[in-house]
């Protein structure tokens, strides 16, 4: 009896089908991965403010771990802590056992050190985004072997979150005794589940996993050691060969597609794995300073004039949200604001026109011989498309849009001048202090913004309110008042898409997708 | 009176020698010196870079004046323009290009883990582009017939209109990732270095052809080769020896002139290939401003370009007894 060859395919998919979840169900250890990276860390101390912490996070352990869907902070290194003081003094009580790759022991002095060296590398600007974290520090005490208790001049309620940033990691008395720039060239040494075996500059580092890590988070699904015996991350820097890699089973994974990319990427069976930064939603900063972006009917007409939902259908098929609010919506402080970002031409057009703003022969609105034009900064030119679907919005309802794509050198030094008009922000931190770093006239790194003291102060206060829900409160209003006087134009969330092979299981992403996780990771014994 | 010829040229050619020594100074001098300008108007600083690394899904926090001063005065970048350049410049004449902003190694290590690479890729692209574009030239000069002549000859502009990128994409697209002969990425051993240096080696084959096949071209337009078939020379030794031998010294100028090329190239070629080397370590220190190693680099192509034109000018006269004599008459080679 002969089958029609499609019965024996069938069947045969059949097979691997259940093959793959049997295996699905119990994870093997050893084997080994490779992950696509689009650009060598230049630097592999996440401390000192490294753009690439892909290699940083799988060697170091933090003091508490945050969980990712609630934001629920847990212990990790801390197995229980304290906060008194309205957020002054906290107080971490530490695990027993834990040993960094060296061999050296995790003590309450090491913990304390890390902080006191980390304080003084912020004042010398070796350190300062990590060191942000520990605004109005006053000291780090060991009281005895498993206790050390950080205390602040000023409440930071911020901080009990702050410790589980990958930059407050802690880190090896032999690496916080290492010159800075070797930390930079041969890498840290943590605690974490995976140790650097190799280093080679610009394309590749190999990771091997610890055989005694015992003290993964409670986030973490399983214990003891990491799955993957080998990882290896390895700088692609040309996307379409990144996704040619991929397919033809050269990395099993990279960071990260575009909506291009994902038909290539699907055909090969691969399954993506979306990961969404847990911060502010990505937003055009407003600067109230301009002529005509000091008028409050034109940013709040700005507001509506952009269709959020046509950027993610149809430059992202659907894979990524739109903004519904300040925050993320996987934010512990997301407010649910999409009423006030909901599309709405017809009132943009009105508020325009009873601000005066005229439609000219053009389709261009004037006022007294002033074009309503604007410029949209950016950089990094996978953004475009987005600015270009939003240019060819603003035009309908008569704003001009000129884009103005920026190498980062040519941005800082535009922030810095208060040389702009809408900047492109984001900002990822699981904690309503990120509000600050992108809204606040002080804190954030645009400049020139007219003073806004009532928000600025709201910002401020939230940084050091202990009682979580007058925190809450502060935030929800300082949010309200962001998007209804039109200080900022969330338009989508940061999230990264992960094209991760059929061989490769367990592989998640925090909510720091740039930062992936490989402890949970295991691979199919037959890839080995 | 023989060894006395010997000796005044002998003396004639040490003195030429050190000339064009001197002139190779003079360009790395002036390539430190515009890349310490051009660095300098660039916009922002590589204080503020630092401070700001501003990609992924971080951000970073706002440096305080004070936290700026102490990171600008730790690289000596609160000091006047001339005092930094003056103290950079007399470093480099002593074999210390000071320290990456970014990677926290020196410059000289930097560029010595990747020259290596860089050099293999541009030997071997050059040898093929040797290989490819005499023979593509010889055979175009040689064949009298007009269409395979054509053809032949129309193969250089075309392939010198491709982009290096995208005849690199499409190497890696057939030859790694369709029939999977090649790794993609990185460098391991030959096999990855191939299509690397093929790609490399395309347009540069088409500068030799083209070089090549006009000067054998005119070469062979000339009495003494009507001169040689009359006194029955096979056609073929005459192309072999003489004409060939006539129609090389343009194409050794251009050979000179293609090594720039190549390190240019392999700016391109080392990112779509993933490798170590020159190239990609230029594009990310402009990418991050880095000055001490952009300046690097810049001293060292600068070097590299001289020493391979310094070599080409040298050879010049065991090709061309003409030029032997010129030396001694003082003119330059090229």
């Amino acid at each position: 009896m002969h089958f029609p060859f499609k019965v024996y395919a069938a069947a045969g998919a059949f097979t691997l089908l259940s093959t793959a979840s049997a295996l699905a169900q119990t994870p093997v250890s050893g084997g080994q991965l490779t992950y696509g990276l689009a650009s060598f860390p230049p630097c592999l101390d996440r401390v000192q403010s490294n753009p690439n912490p892909a290699v940083f996070q799988q060697v170091v352990d933090n003091l508490l771990d945050q969980d990712p869907q609630t934001g629920k902070i847990v212990p990790y290194l801390a197995e229980k802590w304290e906060v008194a003081d309205d957020g002054r003094t906290y107080t971490f009580h530490l695990r027993d056992g834990v040993t960094f790759s060296n061999g050296e022991a995790l003590t309450a002095q090491v913990v304390a050190d890390n902080f006191n060296l980390l304080w003084k590398m912020g004042k010398e600007g070796t350190a300062i985004t990590a060191a942000s974290f520990l605004t109005g520090f006053k000291s780090a005490t060991a009281t005895d072997a498993k206790t050390v208790v950080i205390a602040f001049e000023q409440p930071n309620a911020g901080f009990e979150q702050a410790t589980t940033e990958k930059g407050l990691a802690i880190l090896a008395p032999e690496t916080l005794k290492a010159a800075l720039p070797d930390r930079c060239s041969k890498g840290v040494i943590g605690s974490g589940p995976f140790v650097i075996s190799d280093i080679q500059y610009n394309e590749s580092v190999i990771l091997k996993r610890r055989e005694d890590y015992k003290w993964g988070s409670v986030n973490f699904k399983h214990e003891g050691p990491a799955y993957l015996e080998t990882l290896t991350l390895r700088s692609i820097p040309e996307r379409s060969v990144r996704v040619g890699s991929f397919v033809s089973g050269e990395i099993q994974a990279f960071f990260d597609a575009s909506t291009d990319d994902l038909p290539n990427v699907e055909a090969s069976g691969a399954a993506i794995v979306s990961g969404t930064s847990s911060g502010i939603a990505g937003v055009l900063l407003v600067n109230t300073s301009d002529p005509a972006l000091s008028e409050r009917p034109v940013r709040q007409a700005l507001q509506v004039a952009v269709n959020r939902q046509e950027i993610v259908d149809g430059l992202f098929a659907g894979r990524i949200k739109p903004a519904t609010g300040t925050l993320s919506t996987n934010h512990p402080g997301y407010l649910d604001q999409s009423k006030d970002l909901t599309f709405d031409p017809a009132r943009a057009e009105k508020l325009l026109d009873e601000a005066g703003w005229t439609k000219g022969a053009d389709g261009i609105r004037a006022k007294d011989g002033k074009k309503l034009s604007v410029k949209i900064n950016y950089a990094g030119a996978s953004e475009q498309p987005i600015f270009e679907l939003i240019q060819q919005q603003l035009r309908k309802v008569g704003i001009d849009a000129t884009l103005v794509a920026q190498s980062s050198a040519e941005q800082i030094e535009a922030r810095k001048a208060g040389n702009w008009q809408l900047d492109w922000r984001t900002w990822g931190r699981a904690d309503v202090d990120a509000l600050a770093f992108v809204y606040s006239t002080v804190l954030s790194q645009n400049r020139g913004m007219t003073a806004r003291p009532e928000l600025d102060a709201k910002l401020k206060a939230i940084a050091g309110e202990a009682d979580s829900a007058k925190r809450k409160q502060l935030a929800d209003e300082a949010q309200k008042e962001i998007v209804e006087e039109g200080l900022g134009l969330p338009i989508r969330e940061v999230t990264l898409l992960v094209p991760v092979a059929e061989t490769v299981h367990g592989f998640g992403l925090t909510n720091d997708p740039f930062r992936p996780v490989f402890y949970d990771t295991w691979v199919d014994q037959q890839n080995n | 009176m023989i060894i006395l010829v010997i000796q005044v040229s002998w003396y004639r050619m040490a003195f030429y020698i050190l000339r064009r020594l001197l002139n190779a100074v003079l360009v790395i001098w002036a390539a430190f010196t515009i890349s310490f300008l051009l660095l300098y108007l660039l916009p922002s600083d590589p204080v503020s870079l630092m401070l700001s690394s501003d990609t992924g899904g971080g951000g970073s926090a706002v440096a305080t004046s004070e936290q700026y001063a102490m990171l600008a005065s730790r690289y000596g970048l609160d000091r006047p323009p001339l005092e930094q350049y003056g103290y950079l410049l007399a470093k480099a004449a002593a074999g210390d290009l000071g320290m990456s902003m970014q990677s926290g190694k020196t410059v000289i290590t930097q560029i010595g883990e990747a020259l290596p690479e860089t050099l293999k890729l541009a030997a071997l692209s050059l040898a093929i582009a040797l290989v490819i574009g005499s023979t593509l030239a010889l055979v175009a000069s040689y064949r009298q017939d007009g269409y395979l002549r054509a053809i032949l000859l129309a193969l250089p502009p075309i392939s010198m209109a491709v982009p290096t990128f995208w005849i690199g994409l499409v190497l890696l697209q057939i030859f790694a990732f369709e029939l999977r002969l090649v790794p993609s990425l990185g460098n391991r051993g030959f096999s990855s270095l191939i299509m690397p240096a093929l790609t490399l080696a395309i347009p540069a084959a088409a500068t030799i052809a083209q070089t090549l096949s006009k000067g054998l071209d005119d070469a062979a337009s000339q009495p003494f080769v009507r001169m040689l078939r009359a006194k029955g020379v096979p056609r073929r030794t005459i192309y072999l020896r003489h004409i060939l031998h006539n129609a090389s010294i343009p194409a050794l100028t251009v050979v000179g002139l293609l090594v720039g090329n190549i390190f240019a190239g392999a700016v391109v070629t080392e990112t779509v290939f993933s490798r170590v080397g020159i190239g990609r370590l230029l594009q990310n220190a402009v990418d991050v401003q880095d000055i001490p190693l952009v300046q690097g680099l810049v001293v060292l192509t600068a070097a590299a370009y001289a020493i391979v034109n310094l070599l080409v000018d040298l050879i010049y006269p065991l090709i061309d007894p003409r030029i032997r004599r010129g030396v001694g008459a003082g003119g330059d080679a090229a």
